[in-house]
């Protein structure tokens, strides 16, 4: 770079001293600078230049003469060095056949800048300040007024505007001056007079503003052509007469025009008187805008085409530019779409026929996309922004523009690069997948999953989990349950769809309901999906937490329930009570029952020997055979008779349960633990069992039970094994004789019962019971007693709350149901997120894997073996 | 009536300053430049031994 061109380019960046002419007063600083000459004599001559006017006025005239001419020269020979500098590199460069490197050329030519820079910097300093004027009146500097605005042109407002803007910095600047100046007289007053022009100049420039503002009609009128074909042009604030800001933020001052050819509003006429008078049909921008959303709004046949054309567009503009395999231009189509989409959304939200829709598209702004009419152009352009972003993944994956198509559909709309890449566009929609990409994407992670799965998880470790869990659980109740529910979700899937169906036909529902059709159809997608899930016999999340969910809520009310149990339980209570009370006065009536009792214990079983063997050539059949003998209490009957009523007693205790239970659905039954047919047959037997023994006849097996029972009790009470403590041999003796005593007691009990046995055996051949002969039919006192002891503990037990009727039991049983399934559910649903939470950690190694490149480095066993 | 009223509102303590400042500006472009200069040089002079380099590795 030669050093004339270096003070060329100083030349023109420089500015030199205002000249100061009469002439122009009024041009200022920012104006007046004239620039150095581009030789070196020119340049010297303008510094002369520069020194000459500073002498005039300048005291110090030499001394800045000096320090700007030795400035001067100081930054040529700079320059100069610079430029040999550059020419020594290029020598260098040439020297040894190579290219002085690009960077270094720029840094020589930033270097040569530097000092033009500090040299104009310098230059600045010796500028003059601005000329003032001596005058004597405020009119007569009004004129010097550097505005050449002319407001009976009728100026744009925002020309004024900034004119207004002009002034107030000059007057800022001159008060500064005029504080600054203190004591000059002359510019003191220059610079009030000054002041007070431009403030005036500012008020007039206001008044007119607001004139503008307050008549805009008046003055469009007169200026504005009418807009007729030109779509593309938007209307500018003075076409449309008032300030955007009203339009957009106050759409119901505005109301629609009943046609679309640029008739004044009514309403808006009303508001404007002089409008009436006039009839000036004027194409404000608005009309069309509104023609344009009427029509689409209201299903115009040439709205519609209009739409669809530029639909069309848009997509065929898609097309392009996938064949063009241009990333960069979808991208850039995907971001103008959601800016379109923002426009088109609020401006249906600011002339939208009803405060309804206006809020339907507000929140449509807002994110919730709910849409008016269907298919919306809204949703259209939603669409294409799915398919141009689906399109860019596909590009970017390395697919042909062919591919393209399929992929896309396969590819997830929701994607973390694209939200970094291009963000959420303040007021666009979130990006909602289609079905198809939501199919696609399902089936997608179904095949990842199972990938991954396999490779992951062994087999064996889930199912010895499943072991460790609960077998019981998986075996038995699993596959019922999940068919249960699998059904019971379908149905509820397909009656919530054909109810979404119905909605869908009816604005009116929709209203009713308070639904979009947005929301209708992400439901069904929803939907969609967990059918599909459970066709695949998985149950989806949604629905085992809800299925938990509601029997826990069942849970929650079964004490509820469990509360009416008590009253019941009082009532049975009561009940017993009652029958206590009779039995008590009965005994009262005709015997003591403490006495009876102790008489009972205090009784000595008679030997039955004694009494068998004490008639010659005869058989105690006899005895028994005898009712006198009942009459006379004889011990063995007794015993026989008491076991028998007890036996009764108990079958048909349990007789009266069997039937509750078999009041039961086959499920409880079966949750009881049995079948109802093994009920059946149980309640039968025992039917025939207490039928024998109404008859006076004891089955033979019970019989030979309570031998068995009674064998080991005897067997018991012989091998009690002595206390640790040293007992002295009184002690021992004494607990020998009670053991003997209590063995021989139930060795006499025993007896009757084998004897009772032999002698039935030979009458009973062909049946299974014993006839008990003698024993009443009518309550006894023997069977009164027995029942009442039995109710005594019976009592206590339900006093207790532990009671065993089939009540509690059905309700303990529902309660233990639940909370299996819940437990299951819980379970299942654990299960399922551990398999996901390993599904994401091998896809993230998986990641890891690849972005590492290659494959994993092997095992240290396979890498041993192989080194091997 | 307007009068020329212009006048210099640099001292000469200012104007002096004012011109110690802009000298050590252009020393410093000065040293940049000698900066530059070597820089460059070397950067000729590493591309050049790498060319000599590969024709020794080439022959």
């Amino acid at each position: 770079m030669s050093q004339e061109a270096t003070a060329q380019n100083i030349s023109n960046n420089i500015e030199e001293p205002v000249p100061g002419d009469v002439e122009e007063p009024a041009k200022t600083a920012e104006t007046s600078n004239t620039e150095l000459p581009p030789t070196e004599a020119e340049n010297l001559e303008g510094i002369e230049e520069v020194s000459n006017e500073i002498l005039e006025t300048d005291p110090n005239e030499e001394a800045a003469e000096n320090a700007i001419k030795q400035a001067n020269e100081e930054f040529r020979q700079t320059a100069k060095i610079i430029n040999e500098g550059e020419t020594t590199i290029r020598d260098y460069a040439q020297q040894s056949d190579e290219n002085i490197p690009e960077e270094s050329i720029s840094a020589f030519k930033k270097l040569q800048g530097s000092g033009e820079k500090l040299l104009k910097g310098f230059l600045q300093l010796f500028k003059k300040k601005p000329e003032l004027t001596d005058v004597n009146s405020e009119t007569e500097l009004e004129g010097l007024l550097e505005l050449d605005l002319d407001l009976t042109k009728n100026p744009e407002p925002s020309v004024v505007r900034s004119h207004v803007k002009a002034i107030d910095k000059k007057i800022a600047v001159l008060k500064i001056q005029q504080n600054t100046n203190a004591g000059e007289e002359l510019s003191q007053r220059n610079l009030k007079y000054e002041i007070i022009a431009y403030e005036k100049r500012r008020q007039d420039l206001e008044d007119y503003l607001n004139f503008r503002i307050q008549t805009p009609k008046s003055i469009k009128k007169e200026v504005k052509p009418v807009l007729a074909d030109d779509e593309e042009e938007e209307p500018t604030l003075e076409d449309l007469g008032i300030a955007k800001k009203s339009i957009f933020r106050r759409p119901q001052k505005i109301t629609r025009p009943k046609t679309t050819k640029g008739e004044i509003d009514t309403e808006e006429v009303s508001a404007n008187p002089t409008m009436e008078t006039e009839k000036v049909k004027v194409d404000t921008g608005y009309e069309r805008l509104v023609k344009h959303e009427e029509a689409a709004i209201n299903f115009d046949l040439e709205a519609v085409k209009l739409e669809a054309t530029y639909a069309a567009n848009r997509r065929a503009g898609i097309e392009a530019l996938i064949k063009a395999k241009n990333i960069d231009g979808l991208i850039e189509s995907v971001q103008k779409m959601q800016i379109i989409w923002t426009n088109l959304a609020e401006a249906r939200s600011n002339f939208a026929h009803s405060r309804q829709e206006r809020v339907l598209y507000k929140k449509a702004l807002r994110g919730d996309a709910i849409i008016v009419d269907q298919p919306s152009t809204l949703d259209l352009i939603i669409r294409d922004i799915n398919r141009a972003k689906q399109a860019v993944d596909s590009l970017r994956a390395g697919l042909e523009p062919a591919q393209v198509e399929e992929e896309a559909l396969a590819k997830s709309a929701e994607d973390a690069w694209w939200d970094e890449k291009v963000g959420t566009l303040a007021g666009a929609p979130e990006i909602i997948p289609t079905l198809e990409e939501k199919k696609a994407e399902v089936v997608k992670l179904e095949e990842e999953k199972t990938e991954v799965v396999q490779a992951v998880i062994e087999p064996e470790k889930i199912e010895e989990e499943k072991e460790e869990e609960s077998k019981e659980i998986y075996e038995a109740i699993i596959p019922k349950e999940l068919e249960n529910l699998n059904k019971t979700a379908l149905k509820k899937i397909e009656e919530r769809m054909r109810e979404l169906d119905r909605l869908a036909g009816s604005r009116e529902m929709r209203e009713k309901q308070n639904i979009s059709q947005r929301q209708i159809e992400n439901e069904m997608r929803l939907l969609i999906d967990q059918q599909k899930e459970l066709l695949h016999q998985n149950i989806p999340d949604e629905i085992v937490k809800a299925e938990i969910e509601s029997l826990e809520k069942e849970i929650q009310n079964l004490p509820k329930e469990l509360k009416k149990y008590p009253e019941t339980l009082s009532e049975e209570t009561e009940r017993l009570k009652e029958q206590q009370k009779v039995l008590a006065d009965y005994l009262e009536r005709g015997y003591d029952l403490e006495l009876v009792e102790m008489e009972i214990e205090a009784e000595d079983i008679p030997e039955v020997k004694k009494e068998t063997t004490k008639t010659e050539g005869f058989e105690v059949i006899e005895v028994v055979n005898t009712p006198e003998k009942v009459e006379e209490k004889d011990p063995s009957l007794q015993i026989i008779e008491r076991f028998s009523n007890e036996t009764y007693n108990t079958y048909n205790r349990r007789s009266v349960e069997i039937s509750k239970l078999l009041e039961f659905d086959d499920n409880t039954i079966i949750e009881s633990g049995t079948t109802r047919k093994a009920l059946e047959t149980e309640l039968e037997a025992n039917k025939k069992i207490k039928a024998e023994l109404e008859n006076g006849k004891i089955p033979a097996d019970l019989i030979k039970d309570k031998i068995k029972e009674l064998t080991e009790q005897i067997e018991f009470v012989l091998d009690i094994t002595l206390p640790d403590a040293p007992l002295t041999s009184k002690e021992v003796e004494k607990m020998h004789a009670t053991n003997k005593k209590q063995a021989e007691k139930l060795q006499a009990e025993k007896k009757v019962f084998v004897d009772y046995l032999k002698r039935e055996k030979p009458q009973t051949t062909t049946s299974e019971t014993v006839p008990i002969v003698g024993i009443e039919q009518a309550p006894s006192y023997q069977a009164d007693k027995e029942e009442f002891i039995n109710l005594k503990s019976e009592l206590a037990f339900l006093e207790m709350d532990k009671s065993p009727s089939v009540e509690t039991n059905k309700k303990k049983g529902e309660l233990a149901k639940k909370i299996r399934k819940i437990d299951f559910w819980k379970r299942y649903r654990d299960i399922a997120e551990r398999e996901r939470t390993l599904v994401t950690e091998a896809i993230v190694d998986k990641a890891m894997e690849l972005k590492k490149g290659g494959k994993k480095p092997p095992a240290p066993e396979t890498a041993a073996s192989s080194v091997v | 009536m307007i009068k020329k009223g212009r006048k210099s509102k640099l001292t000469i303590a200012e104007i002096e300053k004012a011109h110690a400042e802009f000298q050590a500006g252009l020393d410093s472009i000065q040293k940049d430049l000698r900066a530059l200069v070597e820089r460059t040089i070397r950067k000729i002079d590493e591309k050049q031994a790498e060319k000599i380099l590969n024709q020794i590795k080439n022959s």
